[in-house]
């Protein structure tokens, strides 16, 4: 992968928010890309007794990937909107590589291992299966009430707080607040 | 299934639910209603709120969480010249709440503002102001929010700076509904706690509620704001009441304007606890009507009725009184769970007294032991430190086990088969029932996560076996041990634990291990001190000396006090060379330790020693009081003594729950002061004066165990285990004890009653009465022999072996009468008749009674009356002459209630609830058992409330009343029974069971059931239940379709209804045959038996003769047993 510019970061994310679907594809593997180098580089012993958590790891990769160029505060929540998602794939795919592993089969080849990720966050150590659950009745939850979704992405999947899921979505943290009591509620339904 | 929604729907939805979802339950449905219940988006709405009513925050995302690392902070004014505010984060009826950094201290901070009373601060309430945020600030709770600092800006606004706690609030939690029952629990305990804290130190909260109840990073409660409502409420005297925050929560006192106290906010907590179990607030004073159904909340509403007394004067004295409620209920509530991991879960570790100086190695290598091994064993000499290492560690990793970390000193015990009672106590694990202390205590680790530390194994390493079982069957725990010698199990890791490091070169000096010691050791007993490269110079020559042993160098640097550092060498080397420990050849180490604490003592007054060497006889410490009582006589001023020790560092002086201190002495310490006290001529006489303080210490405990204090008297006599076995087994030892081995087991036998081990104290009163029965034995007189046999016979019923109990009842009767002692007479007449109709003789247990009752009425004892008509009410009622049992239980309650016995009442209103039961007048069997639930203290037998719980849930299943009461008897209360080993309970309980799962059609669990419950009566020697067991196990086996089987339980059950002369089992018998009957096709037969049982129960026990058609239905069931025999032989036949 060759290493974006900050410009190049900043133009993409602009033109997704202007409604270009090819940014987002174009965005998405990147931040997934760099989502997992750092997770690697940090556990191949930068830090080893150090344990990550997403919220650090998405933090860093916006970092990293912004340089040091002083990008405006919406570029910054953009850029959390779309690691949130890339940070969902992530931890799904993580999951699905456990469930295989739980169940003695190795049929699906994901394209990292679990030790490389370690990640403490409440969704990489929740059981597989559960996760998957979650994911697929979170998609549900997408389709009919979406901001109430991204909430529940931004805050579980990316570990973001109140103010910074409240900042991606352009609201307020009790409205968050509000719309994470309504997800849950909508999931624990659907999850039964 | 619910329909998908329109989009118009979807607009409406998010709204209305987060509408809803705020109000409470009744106003949501008249919302609801008007919304018209059957609107889609009513229906959606509904089914969304009881997701989030079930699951909650589930995915824990409602917590805010602090700010990443490295986000920006908005730059603002100072205040107090160091705290910058970044965020408001929230306002209440006090003020202003903001996130601050303390730019001095480099942390987050809570900065609340206080709003400025109307009147204006005046300087003389911003002086109280401070005052009181200094008091508060002093009060050192781990439930306590700690106030950092207090101060006024430059424009005159009033703020207390307290730590931030990011979680939410209580009031956060109990708006998403009633928190789970142990939650609910624990977090009042933790209040009380707090509270009592804040008692002790003369502060009163004023404004206790879920708002000030805020919750740290490990989940423990911290209670906030103290003091401030009363700076509000002086300030401004109008507003009382708006200026305090919500008027739910302040008791009459309170909203009356009269003066405030304790009580006020125990009331405030007593409202707290309601919501947090119920989710509503109470209605007024002792209101407990919203409490409903859950039979586990009956204690927590008992106690909440008392805290929301009118009369302050009425409600429970002291927040720590409560606190022990709650915890004992908590103990309850999960009884596998260690009673004090109550604290979030830290386990209990004692403080250590003293700093840790150097060990930086040794931490690292047992930290990094302890992640690879479970059993990791500190060894090394005596004295080298091993023991502060392990607490130390301790501490370090309590936030590695989700249970905490657990300390047991072994040091206390002689014995190893006493080490798994030392585990069970440390834990809290109570030893009540008949399983083995070692399988309780097994059991309660196999789930848990932890620690355990075993301080000082060396002189128990025959119990390693039980390490290894440990290891083997609890894959969470981890095992920390020290001792002199290592345990040889299998996976044990050994760390041999060095003494400190001594300087080699004049370099190294200042940074050498143990000159550190000694220095902040000699600082502590002389802060002036200077250091200067003379007296650096005779430290290091002392270290080396002593070989670097922690122990001797505390000390050596302990005489610091009056000694410079190259006196102390001096006299310290001439003390060696005495002893000969030095020489040519190193000491051994042993030997400069004992040569040390030698020199300490040789330093002593003569007065010291003798006291020093009274005190090593104490087992796991001494109370000031004991170390009084056992030493005034060899010592004028024992407390100038014990502090003088303290300050030598042969003592430990650590603080009780109570708040006296409490004498320790280091193990090393300790042997050297019985082998001095053993050469002495004080030996005798100093184990005598341990003896008679620990007997009359359980004497005077003994008188108080029926009285109000019998809580807190349950705990001393608890923390005194290890004396009170060191004074018992003493007497057993000594040529001359008996008498005293017979005091103090019979003065001791309710604790173990209450409090166990019962084994263990079974056991002890079973080795006394051999002694007195050995040949040779001292004589003993009959007085004693029948109060030891009595003690016995309560502990072995309470375990209900009823047969052995009333052999040993029996033989102290005789003992008794010999003596002519009318009230024992009396009283073991009355506990013997309990054990003789029990067992199934009616007639000689009404005899006995009216005979006890005669000799009570003649001595003018009304207590001793009751308890003989309480015995002949039990009597009445077996036999069916319920109108008679009735007169006598109300009789019963009426004289117990005014005489202020809470525990009889309680045992006769549950009574007349069985007996209402049993009428088939459910509504006020269940009245009475909340009742006696009610007046019973929190210190009741488990056994017997765990009884009353079932049959409480047994009347609320048959009224339907809502909730799953055959649930709780199934899956709490018989498996609670199971574990205590109590079996009359647990065979009623399993009785209840089969009867409900007969009437709900499902025979064939019942009959396992009823099996069950049989056996348990069988063993018990249960007479009046086995007739009742084995006549609904003959339905159970008939419906299940084994029609002989069946026959066989009923003609048996028939048979033994008759002989034990009880009407209404009789006619239950017959209505079992006339089942029978139906099932072997003889219509006519069965229609007859069913009309005489019909009749008979209309007549209510009175004269009509059953002696008919209880032959008739035995020989209906003897019938079917032949018949069956007949073709069984036949079938045989070729």
């Amino acid at each position: 992968m060759s290493p974006e510019s900050p410009n190049d970061l900043t133009q993409l994310l602009r033109r997704w928010q202007a409604g270009d679907r090819e940014a987002l594809e174009a965005l998405l593997p990147r931040v997934y890309g760099r989502l997992r180098e750092i997770a690697r580089a940090r556990l191949r012993g930068e830090r080893p007794d150090h344990t990550l958590d997403t919220s650090g790891l998405v933090h860093e990769a916006y970092l990293r990937m912004a340089g040091g160029s002083a990008s405006d505060w919406q570029d910054r929540a953009h850029f959390f909107a779309v690691a949130s998602t890339a940070m969902r794939h992530v931890l799904i795919d993580h999951a699905k590589q456990r469930q295989a592993e739980k169940r003695g089969g190795s049929a699906i080849r994901v394209p990292f291992e679990p030790e490389t990720w370690g990640l403490v966050a409440a969704a990489a150590t929740a059981d597989p299966d559960m996760l998957l659950a979650l994911d697929e009745a979170l998609t549900g939850l997408e389709s009919a009430h979406p901001r109430q979704a991204k909430a529940i992405e931004l805050r579980y999947f990316a570990g973001l707080t109140l103010e910074e899921a409240a900042e991606v979505l352009g609201t307020s943290a009790p409205t968050v607040m509000r719309d994470l009591r309504f997800a849950q509620a909508w999931l624990a339904r659907s999850l039964g | 299934m619910i329909r998908p929604v329109t989009s118009d729907d979807s607009a409406e939805l998010v709204p209305l639910f987060d509408e809803l979802i705020e109000l409470e339950p009744a106003a949501r449905d008249a919302r609801l209603r008007e919304l018209g219940p059957e609107s889609s988006v009513s229906r959606e709405v509904v089914s969304l709120l009881a997701a989030a009513e079930r699951a909650g925050d589930f995915l824990g995302l409602l917590n805010g969480a602090p700010p990443a690392a490295g986000a920006e902070r908005a730059p603002s004014d100072r205040v107090g010249g160091r705290y910058r505010l970044e965020r408001h984060i929230g306002s209440g009826a006090m003020g202003d709440v903001h996130l601050a950094w303390d730019e001095q201290l480099e942390r987050q901070v809570a900065l609340k503002f206080l709003r400025a009373p109307a009147s204006g601060a005046d300087p003389a309430s911003v002086a109280r102001f401070r005052a009181e945020a200094r008091a508060a600030a002093r009060i050192d709770h781990p439930h306590v929010g700690t106030v950092y600092d207090a101060g006024e800006t430059a424009s005159r606004e009033l703020f207390i700076v307290m730590a931030y706690y990011p979680g939410q609030t209580l009031r956060e939690r109990i708006a998403r509904g009633p928190l789970p029952h142990t939650d609910a629990l624990r977090i009042a305990a933790q209040i009380a706690g707090a509270l009592a804290a804040a008692h002790a130190a003369g502060i009163v909260h004023r404004d206790v509620k879920p708002a000030n109840v805020l919750f740290d990073a490990e989940g423990g409660a911290r209670l906030t704001d103290f003091g401030i409502a009363k700076l509000l409420s002086d300030a401004d005297a109008t507003t009382i009441g708006v200026a305090m925050g919500t008027p739910a929560y302040m008791s009459p006192e309170q909203s009356r304007g009269a003066p405030v106290h304790a009580g006020t906010d125990l009331w405030a907590l007593g409202v707290m606890l309601h919501e947090m179990l119920f989710g509503t607030r109470p209605r007024g004073s002792g209101d407990v009507s919203a409490a409903g159904d859950d039979a586990a909340a009956e204690p927590a509403r008992a106690l909440i009725a008392a805290l929301l007394t009118e009369d302050p004067a009425h409600r429970p004295s002291g927040a720590k009184a409560v606190q022990h409620a709650l915890e004992a209920m908590l103990a309850d509530a999960d009884p596998a769970a260690p009673a004090r991991a109550m604290d979030a879960g830290r386990g209990a570790l004692p403080h250590a007294v003293t700093s840790l100086v150097g060990r930086r190695h040794e931490l690292a290598i047992a930290r990094a032991l302890l992640r690879k091994t479970r059993l990791l064993t500190l060894t090394g000499p005596g004295g080298t430190g091993k023991t502060r290492l392990s607490l130390e560690l301790g501490d370090q990793l309590r936030g590695e086990y989700a249970d905490g970390v657990w300390f047991v000193p072994l040091a206390e015990i002689s014995e190893p088969g006493l080490v798994p009672s030392s585990v069970a106590q440390a834990l809290g694990v109570r030893d009540l029932g008949a399983t083995p202390v070692r399988d309780r205590v097994i059991n309660t680790l196999r789930a848990r996560s932890l620690l355990l530390v075993l301080d000082n194994f060396e002189h128990v390493l025959d119990a390693a076996p039980f390490v290894s079982a440990v290891l083997a069957s609890c894959p969470g725990v981890t095992m920390l041990v020290t001792s002199r010698a290592s345990l040889g199990v299998q996976g044990e890791q050994v760390l041999p634990v060095p003494p400190l490091a001594t300087p080699r070169t004049a370099d190294d000096v200042a940074e050498n291990e143990s000159v550190q010691l000694f220095l902040a050791r000699a600082r502590a007993v002389r802060p002036s001190f200077v250091v200067d490269d003379d007296a650096l110079g005779a430290i290091a020559d002392v270290c080396r000396r002593l070989d670097g042993l922690p122990l001797a160098l505390e000390l050596a640097a302990a005489r610091m006090q009056v000694l410079a550092p190259r006196a102390i060498l001096s006299r310290l080397e001439r003390r060696l060379e005495l002893l000969q420990v030095s020489g040519p050849d190193r000491p051994a180490r042993h030997g400069t330790m004992r040569a040390v604490i030698d020199w300490s003592y040789v330093l002593l007054t003569d007065e010291e020693r003798a006291l020093f060497r009274r005190l090593a006889v104490f087992a796991g410490g001494a109370s000031l009081e004991a170390a009084e009582a056992a030493a005034s006589e060899v010592v004028p001023r024992v407390l100038d003594g014990l502090e003088s020790l303290v300050s030598k560092s042969l003592l430990q002086s650590e603080e009780q729950p109570d708040g006296d201190p409490r004498f320790t002495m280091l193990e090393t310490v300790r042997e050297f002061g019985l082998e001095q006290l053993s050469t002495s001529d004080d030996d005798a006489a100093a184990r005598r004066a341990h003896r008679s303080y620990f007997i009359a210490l359980a004497e005077r405990g003994a008188a108080q165990l029926r009285g109000p204090d019998q809580a807190a008297w349950l705990d001393r006599l608890e923390r005194e285990h290890a004396n009170l076995r060191l004074a018992l087994d003493d007497a057993l030892g000594d040529d001359r004890g008996l008498r005293d081995a017979a005091r103090l087991s019979v003065a001791l036998h309710r604790v173990w009653l209450t409090r166990g081990p019962l084994l263990e104290g079974i056991d002890y009163l079973r080795r006394v009465l051999d002694a007195m029965d050995a040949p040779g034995a001292q004589p003993s007189d009959a007085m004693s022999r029948a109060r030891v046999t009595s003690s016995m016979a309560h502990l072995v019923a309470t375990r209900s072996l009823f047969r052995e109990a009333r052999d040993l009842f029996a033989r102290s009767l005789t003992l008794y009468r010999a003596a002519d002692d009318r009230a024992a007479i009396a009283a073991t007449l009355n506990n013997l008749a309990w054990q003789v109709w029990i067992v199934g003789d009616l007639a000689e247990g009404e005899a006995l009674s009216r005979e006890a009752m005669a000799i009570h009425a003649e001595l003018r004892d009304e207590l001793g009356v009751m308890l003989s008509r309480s015995n002949l009410a039990w009597i009445a009622m077996e036999r069916g002459d319920f109108d008679v049992a009735e007169q006598h239980f109300e009789a019963v309650i009426a004289s117990h209630e005014r005489r202020g016995e809470a525990r009889a009442a309680a045992f006769a209103m549950s009574s007349l609830g069985e007996l209402a039961a049993r009428r088939g007048d459910h509504a006020r069997a269940v009245a009475l058992h909340e009742r006696a639930l009610r007046v019973g203290d929190p210190v009741a037998d488990l056994g017997y409330r765990t009884l009353v719980l079932v049959r409480l849930a047994a009347s609320r299943h048959e009224l339907a009343h809502p909730g799953d009461h055959f649930a709780s008897i199934e899956r709490e209360h018989v498996p609670a029974l199971r574990e205590f080993g109590r079996l009359w309970p647990l065979a009623y309980a399993l009785n209840k069971l089969g009867e409900l799962l007969l009437a709900r059609g499902d025979a064939g669990r019942a009959r396992a059931v009823l099996e069950e419950a049989l056996d348990a009566r069988i063993t018990a020697g249960v007479a009046a239940g086995q007739a009742e067991t084995r006549l609904l196990l003959g339905v159970a086996r008939l419906r299940a379709g084994d029609r002989v089987g069946a026959a066989t339980q009923i003609a048996e059950g028939i048979a033994a209804a008759r002989t034990y002369g009880a009407r209404p089992i009789l006619i239950a018998g017959i209505e079992a045959a006339a089942e029978l009957a139906l099932d072997a096709g003889t219509t006519d037969l069965a229609a007859t038996l069913l009309a005489s049982a019909e009749r008979a129960r209309n007549a209510d026990g009175a004269g009509t003769s059953l002696d008919d058609a209880s032959a008739a239905a035995a020989s209906v069931a003897e019938q079917v047993v032949r018949e069956a025999a007949l073709a069984a032989r036949s079938g045989a036949t070729p």
